[in-house]
Parts: structure tokens; C-alpha cells; sequence
């Protein structure tokens, strides 16, 4: 090892690098590691394949020259070894020969050498080969950078991928429409969606039902699904109208997404007995009713996606439809419209509709428009998350509810009173029922009961706002169209409202035994009244074409009594 | 090309002509198409669809943040030359509403 020396001298920045110079024959050595050395390279030497492969080992040099004929373990034999174990690292190894037969020198190249420099040495040409090879691996050293960069990005992404997967699924857990009269279809196209389906049973026994389409899939949609689920069913558990629900939807993507980046949505809320749907239409395919025997109605989209108008500009306007007993409503996200087969057509929002003309009698459409679009698209790539939703009208007091919440705790009961007067102002801009059955669940944590004071409380409020104060006739409700026409005259009969007031009281007591209370809720209004015999007939009959009415509201009290004309109403609960 | 810039003459309007497919593809481009425009202030920005097949919704945020990046003045930005299905993406966002439509 005698003449295994290392360069010190006009060491270049990067430190030079190391060729390691195998030959058995000393002279060759040294005229090979004086011209090298002199190139500014760092020089170390062996004197057969056997040294040299343990040498690569203990010093991992850049480049080898290598001689084809030594004793002990030859050239080729060592280039092989030495290959093998530099793995995946690139180490040129340029033979050294003074053999100019084709066959022996495309051995070397066979045996794993990169390279040949024929014998007499010139220094002008090991130069130049050693400059090729330093380039070669430069630029094998940056691919190999660059690919275990690109790994390590991949299984980033793949592990983000399926942060979102989790995310979404949780979010959207379809347990929450595993109910009797709705059937749907989630066809994400890749593993997260960006289509979210959303459904959930009001404190008053309606339901609500979303479903949104967002700019993009994966993790940009999953991030927007929290904000959009976390509202949605916080409003809705507390018995907030999809008006608001699109309202608080809306500022709160507006307030945490970047711009560009919102969420077309349709939302629609039904009432307990599946009589009347609420709808809101932002950016979706029309929203489809069939009907039987009649050609579908259409709710268009009238208002833009979620996410992107400030809340001063926003349009929580909903459309009021009637159902009869045999209705679907349809939702579908652009995925389904804008699905591609294999020619590149689309299927259409015409093709959809002509299935569901066709359809809409046979005994499950839904089956028959799913059919349709995997028809339509079989042996095609997918572009775009499809999502189909039928809501079969049925009332929901005959659906067991598998959606329920049970985390409240009930507190120990005790004497408590709230109450509240709205003034002209205050009646034309909120409804105070979410917010009062709110603080009673604060209060006293009920939650089991929350659906029941809900309802006796919104039903009594709007008879006293619709009846009592602005003298409304619900009888206009039994025509075909009514309950638009109903819900035309209360807007403009509450915009036009002056000098009226509603008080309402609560008042809780504890039961002698501290197990359970009395809720006492009082209404009182400012209204002329009305004859409190004939109304209660008429709110009766209202059963049937809107809500629950009165009866329901008394079979749900221990007492409920109208007084001062009908001006006055004192509604005892017991639980 | 799948997209081209023109300023006109004047320097006071910017025509974006879109090629094919309007989509998310084209996100950087569509962004250094009037990012440097941006900061000459004070330009029309006109969105020529002549050409465009197809828009998805990331191209609607696309022109949604061009429109943020110019105040949100109605009249900054038109969107040109639309052909049917173009314009019933439109109709069907509401954005038609947002932007000044020729």
C-alpha cells in the first residue's frame, strides 16, 4: 500500500473527487497517478480486483480505472462485484486495455464498465473520458435526487390522500341516509370526493338534505366538507331553516376557503309529513319532482355556489313546492350531466330527463336512471365524482329515525324564567323559536325533548305572527297552489307590519320529587284576536294541507289554553 | 397553444383566448396571463371563449380570483363569445350574474 497517496494540493470547491486506479503493475501505477493527480483529482490505487473491491468498500471512491488482466480476481470479475454493490449509486469504472479486439472490449462494457481508455495513456484523452464520466454521474446523481424526492412527495401525498379519505368518510357518513325513503348513489372519481351528500332530521321531524359539488377532489374538498358538515348539522339539529343553514354555509367558506374555491349546493327541508319541500339551488343541475301522471317540475339553480358572494350579497331566498303522496324529488351533481362515454358525449340533463319521463311510473326509478348512466358510461374513464339522491315523499313519522343524537346530559331541574317581546322590526327579521328552544337546552338539557318544545313553540308562534297578527287565512292553503300563495301573502303581510308585538314567556318549575319540570310556555300578542272556537277547527284541518296544527300541539301538552280573545296562549309541558 | 394573450393597441384592454378544454390544467397559465398585466392598472380584461369546448368549475374559480385580483368592479372582466354549452355552465353557477357576458 505503499503508494496509495491523497492529493492535498489546488483542491477545487466542491473537495475533489476520488479515482481509484487498479493495475497490477507498478510502473502503469504510477505514470497513471502522477497524470491523474496532476488532473486534481484525489488518488488511490490497488494491485489486483480482490484489493480493489475491498478498497471500494472501505472508501468509496468516485471513479475506478480498472486493468482487465491481474492476478488473484481479474478486471471484469471485479467490475461485477464492485456493481453489485453500489446498488442504486452510480460509480463509473473505466477499463483500462491495451486490447483492441471488438469482442474483448464490448466484454467490458458487458461486465458493467461504462467506458475503455486503450493503452498507450494519453493524458489528453483520460481527461476528457474522466470529464464524460463526472457528467454522467452529475447527472445520474440529480435523477436519483430528484426520483427519491419524488418518492418521498408521492407517499406524502398518498398519506394526505388518505387523511382526506378518512376525513370525508367520517363526514359523510351515509349512516345518516340510511333512511326508508331515500336511496342514493357516490361514485367518487378518484379516492376522495368532492361531491358531499348530507342529510338530517330536524328537531320538528322534518328533514334536511344537502348535496354539494366542490371546485375539485381530495384534500382542498375535504378540508371544505368540515366547515360545510359542522354547519350544516349544528343548524339543522337546532331547528334552523336551510335559509339560514345556505347562509351560514356560505360566510363560513367565504371567511376560511381562498377565493376561487366554493361549493355548489342544493338543499332542500321537508316537513314532518312530507307535504311541502323548501328548496335552495346554488350551482346544481336542476333539482327534478316527479309526480304521477304529470310531466316533472324543475327547480333550476337561481343562485350562485356557496362560497362565493360576501354575506351582504347573499340570497337566502328558498321556493316553496307542494308534494302529493307519490313524488321524488331528484338531486344530482354535474358529474352526472357532464359524464363522458366512450366517444366523448356527454349524458346530458336531456337524457336524464327522458329516462325519468320515462321512468317515473315503473316501480323503482332510481334503479332505472343508475342503469342508465353505467350504460352510458361503460369501458370509459370517469372525469368527475357522480352523485344521484332520490327522496321518496313519505311522511317521516312512519321512517324510524336512526339519526339521533343522545349527548346531552339532563341537568338537576330547577326554577328558571326567561322571556322575550319582538317588536314590528324584530318579527319581520327573525324567528326566535331555534334560539329559545336553544337556551332551554342550555338551561336544563333536554335534548330528548328538544324536537317536542320545538314544536309546540313554533307551532303556537306562527299562529300567533300568521293568525293572530297578520290576520292570514290558511284556508288559501287547501288550494292546489296555496302554500306559495300562503307563503306570498305572510311576506308581504309581515313586511307591511306596524306597531304589533308578540311577548313570549317561559317559565320552568321543578316537580316536588326534583325528578322532571313543568315548562309553562305563554305567547301573548298584540293582535285584535280572533274567535277562538272557529279558528281552532280551521287550525285543526290545517293538519292536513300544512305542519301539524293545533291538535298536535295539544296531544303534546299536559294543557294549552287560549285566552284575552285569542290574543293569549298558555301551553303546559311536563317531562 | 391552449391559451393566447393579445393586449390591444391601446393598452387598455387584455384579450385571454382559451383553446379546448378550460380547466384546471390551465390554472398557472391562465394566472401568468394577467398577473403582469395586473400591476399596469386600470385594464379591461376580455375572456374570449370562442374557442373553449368544455369549462368545469375550477375554470369559474379561476375567473373568480381574476375578478377579486381586479377589485370585483362589474365591468373589469367580459366573458366573450360563448358558445351554448359554455353559457349554460354559466347560467347554471349563476355566474352570469358575476360578469359582464357577450
Amino acid at each position: 500500500m505503499d503508494d496509495v497517496s491523497i492529493s492535498t494540493t489546488g483542491m477545487p470547491d466542491p473537495p475533489p473527487l476520488s479515482v481509484l486506479i487498479v493495475d497490477d503493475d507498478k510502473t502503469n501505477r504510477l505514470i497513471l497517478s502522477t497524470l491523474i493527480k496532476k488532473l486534481g483529482y484525489n488518488v488511490i490505487s490497488a494491485v489486483n480486483g480482490e484489493e480493489a473491491v475491498r478498497m471500494y468498500g472501505n472508501n468509496r471512491p468516485d471513479i475506478i480505472l480498472m486493468d482487465v488482466m491481474m492476478p488473484v480476481m481479474n478486471g471484469y470479475d471485479a467490475a461485477v462485484e464492485i456493481k453489485r454493490i453500489c446498488g442504486e449509486v452510480f460509480v463509473p469504472i473505466i477499463f483500462l486495455t491495451a486490447i483492441t479486439d471488438e469482442n474483448a472490449l464490448a466484454k467490458c462494457i458487458e461486465y458493467g464498465g461504462d467506458d475503455f481508455i486503450t493503452k498507450p495513456y494519453n493524458s489528453t484523452i483520460i481527461n476528457a473520458k474522466i470529464n464524460a464520466m463526472v457528467r454522467v454521474r452529475g447527472l445520474y446523481n440529480r435523477i436519483a435526487d430528484s426520483k427519491s424526492e419524488l418518492q418521498e412527495h408521492h407517499s406524502r401525498l398518498q398519506l394526505e390522500h388518505e387523511i382526506a379519505e378518512t376525513i370525508f368518510t367520517n363526514i359523510t357518513n351515509p349512516k345518516n341516509l340510511e333512511i326508508a325513503n331515500i336511496q342514493y348513489l357516490l361514485k367518487p372519481m378518484s379516492i376522495t370526493s368532492g361531491d358531499i351528500l348530507l342529510c338530517s332530521r330536524t328537531p320538528s321531524g322534518g328533514m334536511h338534505v344537502m348535496l354539494g359539488d366542490f371546485t375539485g377532489h381530495g384534500l382542498s374538498a375535504a378540508i371544505g366538507a368540515i366547515p360545510v358538515s359542522d354547519t350544516f348539522y349544528s343548524l339543522s339539529s337546532k331547528g334552523y331553516s336551510i335559509g339560514d343553514i345556505a347562509f351560514n354555509i356560505n360566510k363560513r367558506l367565504k371567511e376560511t376557503l381562498p377565493s376561487g374555491f366554493f361549493c355548489a349546493t342544493c338543499l332542500i327541508e321537508a316537513d314532518e309529513a312530507f307535504r311541502t319541500v323548501a328548496v335552495w339551488n346554488g350551482g346544481n343541475p336542476d333539482i327534478i319532482i316527479t309526480t304521477n301522471d304529470a310531466p316533472p317540475i324543475k327547480i333550476p339553480s337561481s343562485h350562485l355556489p356557496l362560497g362565493v358572494l360576501n354575506s351582504d350579497e347573499f340570497d337566502r331566498s328558498v321556493e316553496f313546492i307542494e308534494l302529493g303522496a307519490n313524488d321524488k324529488i331528484y338531486m344530482v351533481s354535474d358529474g352526472v350531466v357532464e359524464a363522458q362515454n366512450s366517444q366523448g358525449n356527454m349524458y346530458t340533463q336531456e337524457r336524464l330527463d327522458a329516462v325519468l319521463l320515462e321512468s317515473q311510473n315503473n316501480r323503482n326509478p332510481f334503479s332505472a336512471i343508475e342503469d342508465s348512466i353505467n350504460q352510458f358510461c361503460r369501458n370509459t374513464e370517469q372525469f368527475d365524482d357522480i352523485t344521484l339522491i332520490e327522496i321518496a315523499a313519505k311522511p317521516l313519522d312512519t321512517i324510524d329515525n336512526t339519526h339521533t343524537e343522545k349527548n346531552d346530559q339532563v341537568l338537576v331541574s330547577v326554577n328558571w324564567a326567561l322571556s322575550m317581546k319582538l317588536g314590528a322590526g324584530a318579527l319581520q327579521q327573525t324567528n326566535p323559536c331555534p334560539l329559545i328552544t336553544q337556551s332551554i337546552m342550555e338551561i336544563q338539557g333536554l335534548s330528548e325533548h328538544r324536537e317536542r318544545i320545538y314544536t309546540i313553540l313554533s307551532e303556537l308562534y306562527s299562529n300567533s305572527l300568521e293568525h293572530g297578527i297578520l290576520r292570514l287565512d290558511s284556508s288559501i292553503k287547501e288550494n292546489p297552489q296555496g302554500f306559495t300563495e300562503y307563503y306570498n301573502a305572510r311576506e308581504l303581510a309581515l313586511s307591511n307590519l306596524k306597531n304589533s308585538s308578540i311577548e313570549i314567556s317561559i317559565e320552568h318549575h321543578p316537580l316536588p320529587s326534583n325528578h322532571g319540570g313543568n315548562i309553562i310556555i305563554i305567547i301573548e300578542d298584540t293582535g285584535t284576536g280572533f274567535d277562538i272556537s272557529s279558528s281552532n277547527s280551521s287550525l285543526e284541518d290545517n293538519k292536513n294541507s300544512h305542519g301539524r296544527g293545533i291538535n298536535l300541539v295539544k296531544s303534546l301538552c299536559t294543557s294549552l289554553l287560549y285566552t284575552k280573545k285569542g290574543t293569549r296562549v298558555e301551553a303546559h309541558y311536563q317531562w | 397553444m391552449a391559451l393566447t394573450t393579445q393586449l390591444s393597441r391601446d393598452g387598455t384592454s387584455l384579450t385571454i383566448s382559451i383553446n379546448g378544454r378550460f380547466d384546471f390544467n390551465l390554472y398557472k397559465d391562465f394566472r401568468d396571463a394577467y398577473e403582469s398585466t395586473l400591476s399596469k392598472g386600470n385594464i379591461k380584461f376580455i375572456i374570449n371563449l370562442s374557442q373553449t369546448e368544455y369549462m368545469d368549475s375550477s375554470a369559474l374559480g379561476m375567473l373568480l380570483v381574476l375578478k377579486e385580483r381586479t377589485g370585483g368592479g362589474e365591468t373589469a372582466i367580459t366573458l366573450k363569445n360563448c358558445n351554448k354549452e359554455i353559457k349554460n355552465i354559466l347560467s347554471i353557477s349563476n355566474f352570469d350574474k358575476l360578469f359582464t357576458i357577450e
